[in-house]
């Protein structure tokens, strides 16, 4: 990308293919990593949040009805309750347990014949908590499911046909290891049908018609690419490809199991969420006695450089859920670059900073 | 570029376009991706120019890995003309 410069698909010219098959080869790498089945129902946002939105706003009309869960980003919980008071959608978020555990019984048994769609987290943003998607598909028969996949796309193997996802929103700038600004919607193949576009534009495609084109991905992208954050993308999931989600989510493990073992024993530490790694991804919330959020993480970055995000992580559900309201936590995020070394640094800062505020 | 005579792929997109140029030259055929005749179509600003004498070939090659395009072309005294579409 570094000598291309072009504007992707929209001229002939040598460059803009060349910025074309970069987008391209990034759509197909996608493709495959979640077996979406055709290359072109991927389509672009700018992150999970506008896929989200491009999701919700685009297949929820007046009267449809919703379930999600109560472990929800803002990024579900905001458009859902802007379509609750603009659009008069209806709204069931099922409760999980107090460690985020959605109990696919409660999702199916909130479903009913105006469900037009269930949204469930992947894997919390403040615990890690995984939820059982083909345990969901089953309990809600064919109504369309929508993954927020921000927290799990390339740090779990994720299937959308297998796992019976409609439509996964994804981020590439976590776990994928691509740029921010970067992300998108895989769409089921036949389900556009259902979804609205939220935007018309230029597309390089059928340029004399003045109506959005309806072939994909056309339908959805309208406007410049992002191209030079696309060929980063494209960059992580090459990494991705050559080292294997499966060992990066063993590595992660690894890195988690240690994490917690060497919370457990801290004084005056409290970790959240599932005690066994192989049911979290390797974000942990933790909070130390006597400290505020905010104290604790300024503490790790002026004194250690570590480097945390604290309080409520725009998922005010999800700390309702845990009882971390209203002050939330401090969150540790391990991630395929992450060493072990790094993990019994962060444990020895957070021990030494309980012991200090204990004094 | 051979003199050998050329005719044009063309798409409705973009990136059924780029799809059809890597099917293309997987199979080691030689191919140009041009700005799109606008006789033929402004579906897709590029199309992909081919030889003539490959057409057999790569139509084949399209149709068993199902890629999608509207149809190949060739240049005639007065335009473009329809040579093959997609079954």
């Amino acid at each position: 990308m570094l000598n291309v410069g072009a504007n992707p698909g929209r001229s002939g010219h040598r460059l803009a293919a060349e910025a074309g098959r970069i987008v391209f080869d990034t759509r197909q790498a996608l493709a495959e990593l979640f077996n979406v089945g055709d290359p072109r129902q991927v389509v672009f946002e700018h992150n999970a949040s506008g896929a989200i939105n491009l999701a919700l706003h685009g297949m929820l009309r007046r009267g449809d009805h919703v379930v999600t869960t109560s472990m929800e980003h803002n990024s579900v919980m905001r458009p859902l309750n802007y379509l609750r008071e603009h659009r008069g959608i209806n709204v069931d978020v099922v409760a999980t347990d107090e460690q985020g555990q959605v109990y696919p019984e409660k999702i199916g048994k909130a479903v009913t014949a105006k469900t037009r769609l269930v949204v469930v987290n992947h894997a919390s943003n403040v615990v890690g908590t995984i939820a059982p998607l083909a345990e969901i598909r089953e309990a809600i028969g064919s109504v369309p499911m929508l993954v927020d996949a921000a927290q799990t796309a390339g740090a779990l193997p994720i299937d959308m046909q297998a796992m019976g996802v409609d439509l996964l929103a994804f981020t590439g700038h976590k776990s994928l290891l691509g740029p921010m600004g970067t992300g998108g919607l895989c769409i089921r193949p036949g389900l556009e049908d259902e979804l609205e576009p939220l935007k018309q534009g230029g597309t390089g495609s059928r340029s004399e018609h003045e109506i959005q084109p309806e072939m994909l991905p056309d339908r959805y992208e309208s406007g410049t690419a992002n191209a030079a954050g696309l060929a980063g993308l494209g960059a992580g999931l090459a990494y991705l490809a050559q080292r294997g989600i499966a060992a990066i989510r063993e590595h992660e493990i690894m890195l988690t199991a240690k994490l917690l073992e060497g919370l457990k024993h801290a004084p005056g530490v409290t970790a959240y969420g599932p005690e066994e790694p192989q049911a979290r991804t390797a974000t942990v919330s933790i909070n130390i006695s006597e400290l505020t959020p905010s104290e604790a993480g300024f503490k790790l970055d002026r004194q250690y450089g570590i480097m945390v995000r604290v309080g409520l992580h725009c998922a005010p559900a999800a700390h309702r859920t845990l009882g971390t309201l209203p002050e939330g936590t401090v969150r540790l995020a391990a991630g395929a670059m992450t060493t072990l070394e790094q993990i019994d640094t962060t444990v020895n800062a957070v021990r030494e900073i309980a012991e200090e505020a204990r004094a | 570029m051979s003199d050998e005579p050329l005719c044009v792929v063309v798409c409705e997109s973009i990136h059924d376009m780029l799809a059809v140029e890597r099917t293309v030259k997987q199979a080691k055929l030689w191919c140009d991706l041009v700005p799109t005749p606008r006789q033929v179509s402004s579906d897709c600003g590029m199309a992909l120019s081919v030889h003539l004498a490959d057409l057999g070939q790569i139509a084949g090659l399209l149709a068993e890995e199902q890629k999608r395009y509207i149809g190949i072309f060739q240049e005639a005294e007065r335009g473009y003309t329809l040579i093959h579409k997609p079954s």
